[in-house]
């Protein structure tokens, strides 16, 4: 019975702290960032996730770049008086990831977009949120799930490192 | 399919050990400290082995810079319980490290000696863990580690080549070992390509697979020719 | 508990303790904090070319820089001298970049003896203050440096200059000094050439331990490698003749023992059979009054069975090579080496001819006095200066303590240290003036040996440094500037005074700095007249019986200065084997005598000093000479370097020529603790 339970709580133990952390969760952030108003405005996710189809991650907007646009943009939010602090000083936002891989992975974000998955299928529909939400638990079985449906290695080198 | 494979010159070697420190700079290998290094516990996933015969005068010395030799029938593969070294399609023994339970059993059936145990917690006294290469994992207490034939520059090789909707070029691929060399002893390239330098070493009367009468077929080999003979060589080789 | 619940325990923790590190190290944070903002793309890598200064051979480096950190180095392919190699020091410099002991601001010596952070503005007032006093009679400042090239020596002068001085005092333990005055005396030509071993069929070594120190050990691997691989068909032959069972030595076809002191007088009886043989190349050079009195010396040599046999090997399997170096050029016989080795070359035929310098354009002139170049153990015995700029150099470890160094620094009045780490000399300084890496500054360097005209240059590589430091030119630029005499550097920045010299080289500074250096294709310059000095070969001393004290520096922590870094101090010396620690290398006869197996404690007593370590008994060591690597006993410089091992410059009896201290000649005595 002992026996049983720590094998239990082993597992617990592993599937909490589980490296995507939990679906749902939304981690505080530094500045409360509103994906939805961007995207409403019609700005393209590339325009600040910049390398999403050219390198293994996406990137995020440096802080020169957020201010580039929000200096001519009224600035009486909480969150924009916040960013201008961070662009004053010249400082990087320490922004807080959602998609947190493992050290010991290799996840080249260009491939999974140029294979033409779409980017609802691992981060739903976070340009319509106005907080940043995790959305997908990145747990190697849903890697292999999908990398055997489309007939993609499963060596497992190619994502271990 | 790519098979990778490794030559070694031994005439060229003079033991100077920059592959050692290439190889720990590119693939996190920690540093255990004074303490534990005495106890024979140093991490090192390439080490210069020596060799010294003969009696004053003559004595002679010799280097050989040993390293997993990713056999085609690896011992370590055989007795892993958990499975968490395998080989690859490309002929790499690759070990998963969060598969690994430390039962050493790998370290034990290596004939080359050269699996390691990590007997503590690696640790990079900040800001020291700046220089962790990002592109391979660090390791940690109660696992072990091994050469992977620098398999992230394998894939940054593979990667480029992918970009360029070409096969990856023979000498494109270097490991940090091959490409730190300052007597260029180390060779590295696909074996299944005939026309590779790698293949070609594969096939010089020089050429000498370790231990091979185990039957591990190695994917690394070394050339050597033994003694000065007059400055014109008893045979023309490579 | 029993075994079977222990174990179901163990299952538990097991798998918990995966949960618990399967994210480590924890990157949770998108941007690491430490790194100022700058562009780059996450997960891709930068190289930049620079040059590395781990040791003096400036090799040609690119350092890979991913995330914003630097995170390794590899050799330029481009370096016509490294040539893409690198030696395991210059691998081990992002270490230094990011050791947890670097100074981190200007320190100021309290009364209690310890060090209290302050502005640069407050240090460089301190300094000016000083030196405003240097047009006074009794005033003397002097600048205490290692071997520097390029630029940093050309600033270090001018300044010297601008502020009256003519005072540069040099220590360097494995100088190549040595080697210059004797390339000076035959040849006119200070600079060393390149010896080209990719094309030799026969080199011999007189000491020179070239693979661990001296020139450019990168340099030597490779024609090393290319002298015995490198054409097929033909393998060269390399014979090494020292003391000691080196790395270079067992890379040798053949070892040759001797004492220390005794590599001359095999040189000399070659030389001998050489000219009775008339194997040599001396009709070429012509019956000049030098070359007879160069005859006339060795004929008075009795040549030994194996100057007969190499010199015949010589002549048959050339083109032959001979190289001085190590520690025996720094003995007593030392230029009398270095010049007999000279000849030999000239005999055979062998012109060394070095490249030309890189023709920078001159910075405008300076009126001031003449620069006098001494050796710290000379400026021992006169009277120290005021003020001392110290740089580059680590005489409090590195300078035999019988010298008494200290005491002739402790009645400095102000010592400035410009240093990236707090070693034994920059602690017993009053100012310490943190330099940046050089991974963080402009800087070039001339290379010793070159076979082009070349220079090498370093760069920059952060946006910012990654602490309160400067490099030390700028910092002169910015004393001159604050004591009035900017007029003598017309420049905003090291950088800009760099760019001005480099306008002279036929190529763009862009250019340059996507390169690593400059470097022409043409190669050696014409020959003159070669000189066969003999006055030094004739007053040479001569080995003495008694077992010997040989220090030689490490393969992995060059004489000392690498010291600080882990990856070094891990890595296994190549012949002994020890890691993070020194051994007393003993000869297996002798051991056997004084009945020491490997591993018993030993001390070696000098006149000057004693020091235990553990012993190491090996047939690769001449049965006269007790052998310690250089490197280790420090007593600061860091967390990885302080207390690891015993420093062999202590036992050193104070015995010095020209060029500084001798390493060899010291007398010791082994006993079994």
């Amino acid at each position: 019975m002992r026996f049983a339970i720590s094998i239990v709580l082993g597992i617990l133990a592993l599937s909490v702290s589980g490296c995507g952390g939990n679906a749902g969760a939304s981690p505080a952030q530094p500045i409360a960032f509103p994906h939805k108003l961007h995207a409403d405005n019609q700005i393209d996710c590339a325009f600040c996730h910049e390398f999403y189809d050219r390198h293994a991650a996406a990137g995020i907007p440096r802080t020169e770049l957020c201010g580039a646009c929000h200096m001519a943009m009224p600035q009486e939010s909480e969150a924009t008086q916040k960013l201008m602090e961070y662009v004053d000083a010249e400082e990087p936002i320490p922004w807080v990831r959602l998609y947190k891989l493992p050290q010991f992975t290799y996840f080249p974000h260009k491939w999974h977009v140029r294979a033409g998955l779409s980017c609802e299928t691992c981060h739903a529909d976070i340009g319509q949120s106005m907080t940043a939400v995790r959305h997908q638990v990145l747990k190697m079985k849903w890697c292999i799930e999908c990398h055997e449906q489309e007939q993609v290695s499963v060596d497992c080198v190619v994502c271990h490192k | 399919m790519t098979e990778w494979g490794m030559a070694i010159d031994v005439d060229r070697c003079t033991g100077c050990e920059a592959c050692v420190v290439a190889c720990r700079g590119e693939n996190n290998v920690p540093v255990t400290g004074p303490v534990e290094s005495s106890r024979g516990r140093t991490i090192e996933w390439l080490r210069i082995e020596r060799y010294m015969e003969g009696a004053f005068p003559d004595v002679r010395m010799r280097f050989k810079p040993v390293l997993c030799v990713h056999c085609d029938n690896a011992p370590c593969v055989k007795v892993c319980p958990v499975s968490a070294t395998y080989e690859t399609p490309q002929g790499l023994n690759a070990q998963i490290h969060p598969r690994c339970i430390g039962t050493r059993a790998c370290a034990h059936a290596c004939p080359y000696t050269i699996r390691f145990f990590n007997w503590s917690e690696p640790s990079w006294e900040s800001p020291l863990e700046q220089t962790i290469n990002p592109d391979v994992a660090v390791r940690w207490k109660g696992i072990m580690e091994k050469c992977t034939f620098c398999v992230q520059r394998i894939r940054r090789g593979e990667d480029t080549a992918k970009e360029e909707e070409r096969p990856v070029r023979d000498g494109e691929v270097d490991p940090a070992c091959a490409q730190s060399c300052p007597t260029r002893a180390i060779t590295f390239g696909d074996l299944e390509d005939p026309d590779s330098v790698v293949a070609q070493l594969f096939k010089s009367p020089r050429a000498e697979l370790p231990l091979a009468d185990l039957g591990t077929g190695p994917r690394v080999a070394y050339l050597q020719e033994g003694e000065w003979r007059g400055s014109v060589r008893a045979r023309s080789r490579d | 508990m029993d075994r079977r619940e222990f174990l179901k325990g163990s299952v538990f923790a097991a798998t918990a303790g995966l949960a618990l590190d399967a994210c480590a190290p924890d990157a949770s944070q998108l941007i690491p904090i430490l790194i100022p903002e700058e562009p780059f793309i996450p997960g891709e890598e930068i190289w930049t070319r620079s040059t590395c200064f781990e040791c003096n051979a400036a090799c040609g480096i690119q350092i890979r820089k991913i995330d914003g950190r630097l995170v390794k180095v590899e050799g330029n392919p481009e370096h016509p001298m490294s040539r893409g190699g690198l030696c395991p020091r210059g691998q081990a410099a992002p270490q230094a970049m990011y050791h947890p002991d670097r100074i981190r601001t200007p320190l100021a010596k309290q009364e209690d003896g310890s060090f209290a952070e302050l502005t640069w503005d407050e240090a460089l007032e301190r300094i000016a203050n000083a030196l405003g006093s240097a047009e006074r009679m009794d005033f003397a400042f002097a600048f205490l440096t290692g071997t520097l090239t390029g630029h940093r020596r050309a600033i270090v002068e001018r300044f010297l200059k601008a502020f009256g001085s003519s005072d540069h005092i040099l220590h360097e333990p494995f100088s190549t000094t040595t080697l210059e005055r004797a390339s000076t005396l035959a040849t006119g030509h200070e600079r060393l050439a390149d010896p080209d071993l990719e094309n030799a069929g026969y080199v011999v070594s007189f000491g020179a331990e070239m693979l661990e120190a001296d020139i450019s050990p990168v340099r030597f691997h490779h024609g090393l490698a290319e002298l015995r691989q490198g054409r097929p068909g033909r393998r060269g032959k390399f014979v090494m003749i020292g003391p000691r069972l080196s790395l270079t030595a067992a890379n040798a076809d053949e070892w040759i023992p001797t004492r220390t002191g005794e590599e001359i007088e095999l040189a000399l009886g070659i030389a001998h059979v050489l000219i009775r043989d008339g194997r040599n190349a001396a009709s070429a050079i012509g019956a000049s009054e030098d070359f007879e009195a160069f005859r006339a010396l060795v004929e008075e040599v009795e040549p030994s069975a194996t100057a007969e046999r190499l010199a015949q090997e010589m002549a048959e399997h050339g083109p032959t090579i001979c190289l001085a170096g190590g520690s025996a050029v720094r003995s007593g016989a030392g230029l009398a080496l270095a010049l007999a080795v000279s000849h030999l070359n000239a005999l055979l035929g062998k012109n060394m001819v070095p490249a030309e310098a890189p023709p920078f354009a001159p910075w405008p002139a300076l009126e001031g006095p003449e620069i006098e170049k001494r050796a710290l153990t000379q400026a021992l015995g006169s009277e120290p200066p005021n003020v001392l700029f110290i740089v580059d150099t680590n005489p409090l470890y590195s300078l035999p303590p019988a010298f008494e160094a200290e005491t002739w620094l402790s009645s400095v009045s102000l010592r400035v240290s410009f240093s990236t780490f707090m070693d034994e000399t920059t602690a017993a300084s009053d100012l310490v003036l943190p330099e940046s890496m050089s991974f963080e500054r402009f800087e070039d360097a001339v290379p010793a040996g070159a076979p082009v005209p070349m220079a090498t240059l370093a760069q920059p590589l952060l946006v910012r440094t990654l602490y309160d430091t400067r490099s030390m030119p700028d910092a002169l630029l910015a004393i001159a500037k604050g004591t009035g005499r900017a007029d003598a550097f017309p420049w905003s920045s090291y950088e800009a005074a760099l760019r001005e010299a480099w306008a002279g080289l036929d190529t763009s500074w862009s250019d340059a700095l996507a390169r690593g250096g400059f470097w022409s294709a043409e190669s050696a310059g014409e020959p003159g007249r070669y000189r066969f000095e003999t006055a030094a070969i004739r007053e040479r001393s001569h080995a003495t019986p008694g077992l010997e004290l040989h220090v030689y520096a490490s393969n992995a922590l060059g004489d000392g200065r690498s010291a600080h870094l882990p990856f070094l101090q891990e890595l296994s010396d190549p012949i002994t084997g020890i890691r993070w620690g020194s051994v007393a290398e003993i000869s297996a006869d002798r051991a056997g005598d004084l009945g020491i197996a490997s591993g018993d404690l030993v001390e070696l007593r000098s006149e000057s000093g004693a020091i235990e370590a553990r012993a190491h008994v090996t047939p690769g060591l001449h049965p006269d000479m007790v052998a310690i690597a250089a490197g280790q006993g420090h007593t600061g410089y860091g967390r990885y370097s302080e207390g690891r091992g015993v420093n062999a410059f202590a036992l050193l009896n104070p015995a010095s020529d020209a060029d500084g201290a001798l390493l060899a000649g010291t007398k010791v005595t082994v006993r079994k603790l």
